[in-house]
């Protein structure tokens, strides 16, 4: 082995060491990153390269797309709009056995169409559903399963924040990645519901069942939900059918939401402050990140490691598909001890060109990324609610501090099942992601 | 003494995150105009793209300083997750200065690239707009975060602040 690859495979080991002794993920990987560009390169060509690379990696015009969409999801939040969202999917199903559970997925399931942060949507439909799934009598077990699984919705379906960062990495048209994700975050949501119905059949006594509502006390809880509706459908409309980029889809989907939230009554100055303060956090979180995983790919790139790791995979003769079940493997065991966005950051640079040498399905190049873009995003979501650490879990314990984290879990289980389930039909059959996207321009 | 730097750093972080989410609005509506200019006059706003690229590099520049304070300051906790509350908050404080030297290496350099773009001379393509400009409002958000850093990593060790995240 050269030297470079040597130092390569310390900087991991120094990035896995500085992880377990509780650096900040973004400092784990600028840390190595400086070491091993000072090394393989020179000390000049370090300090010539952070003069230009955080202007060169932060102004770029697609990136406007996540803190956007990230507003979008808070003023939603801030006008009241989940309270709304879970009133109309209540009164839709809430009479049938685990019915509210249901609403709450379907809250969850509209709510990710204008929100792209699963913790945030896990969040704002928790604090609504919660409190009246513990008033009608729900167990612990399901209602912090149910919103905390239904939660990853919101990066399932578009807007993602994981998928718009996973085509600014790998070059690809966000647009047709969004259009991709449709019928996989309608089969997610279907597959969720099953999760409960079948949860409610076998634990009845975990879920009691309420009285259906009045005709005309339904149709009101319908009302205010037409807004959501008419943003949803300009907005995805807009871009699928290629009026609209993302940025400006994002930009009309911001403001038209404000105004919403506004003419509600119910965003206040604080509100307001509070979408700021809250997008604030979330971008800085994922682009501090960003810059330390491009610093670090920068390094290992000197080292050639990526390279020959890419070289060694297609030399192995091993089938395709049985590479990708792996590289997924790889990512369900690093997710359970890793932040899912840092892994994504880190590992896309060197797993990318790993699957576009490979012939999956006779697909071309860029059906080929869409379709592991969206097994990308199946991954990060299911690392987001499986054991030891699932992120959304976390979220939801925090609101629900009665339920203990292993009654959480175990209720977790039936939705797992239906996350894998769908993995697998995504891996088999490529055109559940790639049929939609044949009809844009 | 640090106490009121520590405040007077948490302040000025807080300023830049709503100056930065007043700039995003700013964006959106710009965009928009030039949406509705391109569908109706057949005439967006001139340069729209490239003032978008600059204000959203300043914007997040602009995130940065605060979201150290509230979660940017994301941990693996799995390893560490029995030790002694003491061990946690000393190894967190060293995190933090880790991150904080990580931070005054980009605002050190940003600060010499804003220089040297300014000396070259170099502008955007379309409407002309200097690029040291945008260096110039992401060098002072480097050196904010720089020093929310190391508040941080004050507040860490005195055990006034949790490093974030469960993942």
């Amino acid at each position: 082995m050269t030297t470079p690859m040597l130092i390569g495979i310390g900087l991991l080991g120094l990035m896995l060491l500085l992880m377990v002794v509780r650096v900040p993920i973004a400092a784990t990987m600028l840390i190595p990153g400086f070491i091993g560009y000072w090394l393989l390169a020179s000390p000049e060509a370090l300090f010539a390269h952070l003069k230009g690379v955080a202007f060169a990696r932060l102004s770029v015009y697609d990136l406007s797309v996540i803190p956007l969409f990230l507003l979008m999801g808070y003023f939603a939040t801030q006008g009241g709009l989940s309270r709304d969202l879970f009133r109309a999917a209540n009164a839709m199903i809430g009479h049938v056995r685990g019915g509210m559970a249901m609403a709450a997925i379907l809250a969850c399931a509209m709510f990710g169409t204008v929100c792209g942060s699963s913790v945030a949507t896990a969040a704002t439909i928790g604090q609504v559903a919660i409190p009246e799934m513990k008033r009608l009598g729900y167990s612990g077990r399901i209602y912090t399963a149910t919103l905390a699984a239904g939660g990853t919705l919101g990066i399932l379906i578009p807007p993602s924040v994981v998928l718009i960062v996973y085509g600014i990495l790998t070059e690809q048209n966000i647009a047709k990645l969004f259009a991709a994700a449709i019928i996989p975050g309608i089969i997610a949501t279907v597959g969720y519901l099953i999760s409960v119905a079948w949860f409610a059949r076998k634990y009845p006594e975990h879920c009691p069942p309420a009285p259906r509502m009045a005709r005309a006390e339904r149709i009101a809880a319908y009302k205010p939900v037409w807004p959501i509706v008419i943003i949803f459908i300009v907005v995805f409309g807009g871009i699928y059918g290629g009026l609209f980029s993302p940025t400006e889809a994002a930009s009309v989907g911001a403001i038209a939401t404000f105004l919403v939230a506004l003419a509600k009554g119910e965003l206040t100055a604080k509100g307001i402050k509070e979408s700021f303060l809250g997008t604030a956090s979330n971008t800085g979180m994922i682009f501090l990140i960003f810059l330390g995983a491009d610093l670090l790919n920068s390094a290992l790139a000197l080292s050639q490691m990526p390279a020959q790791l890419a070289a060694w995979v297609s030399a192995s003769g091993a089938s395709p598909v049985f590479i990708i079940v792996m590289i997924l493997l790889f990512y369900l065991v690093l997710g359970g001890v890793m932040d899912e966005m840092s892994m994504i950051l880190l590992t896309l640079p060197i797993v990318f060109p790993i699957v576009m040498a490979l012939n999956i399905h006779g697909l071309d190049a860029q059906s080929k990324a869409i379709w592991f873009g969206m097994l990308i995003l199946m991954v990060v979501q299911i690392g987001l609610i499986a054991p030891p650490v699932g992120l959304n879990v976390y979220v939801i314990n925090g609101l629900a501090k009665d339920v203990p984290m292993a009654e959480s879990y175990r209720g977790i289980l039936p939705f797992l099942v239906s996350d894998f389930v769908r993995i697998a039909l995504l891996v088999a059959f490529p055109p559940i992601t790639l049929w939609l996207v044949q009809y844009m321009n | 003494m640090w106490t009121r730097w520590i405040r007077w750093v948490e302040r000025a972080s807080l300023w830049f995150a709503m100056a930065g989410g007043v700039m995003l609005m700013l964006i959106a509506l710009m965009t928009i105009v030039s949406v509705i200019g391109r569908a109706a006059f057949g005439k967006p706003v001139p340069g729209d793209i490239e003032v978008t690229q600059y204000a959203i590099a300043v914007t997040i520049s602009a995130f940065l300083p605060y979201c150290l304070f509230s979660g940017g300051n994301l941990i693996v906790d799995f390893f560490t997750a029995k030790a002694k509350q003491r061990t946690k908050r000393v190894l967190d404080a060293i995190g933090a200065l880790t991150l904080a030297f990580a931070m005054g290496l980009f605002a050190w350099r940003t600060v010499i690239g804003m220089f040297a773009v300014k000396e070259a001379g170099e502008t955007s393509m379309v409407i002309s707009v200097p690029l040291w400009w945008t260096y110039a409002g992401m060098a002072p958000c480097f050196v904010l975060a720089t020093f929310a850093a190391l508040a941080l990593a004050i507040k860490l060790w005195r055990g006034e602040a949790q490093a974030g995240g469960a993942a």
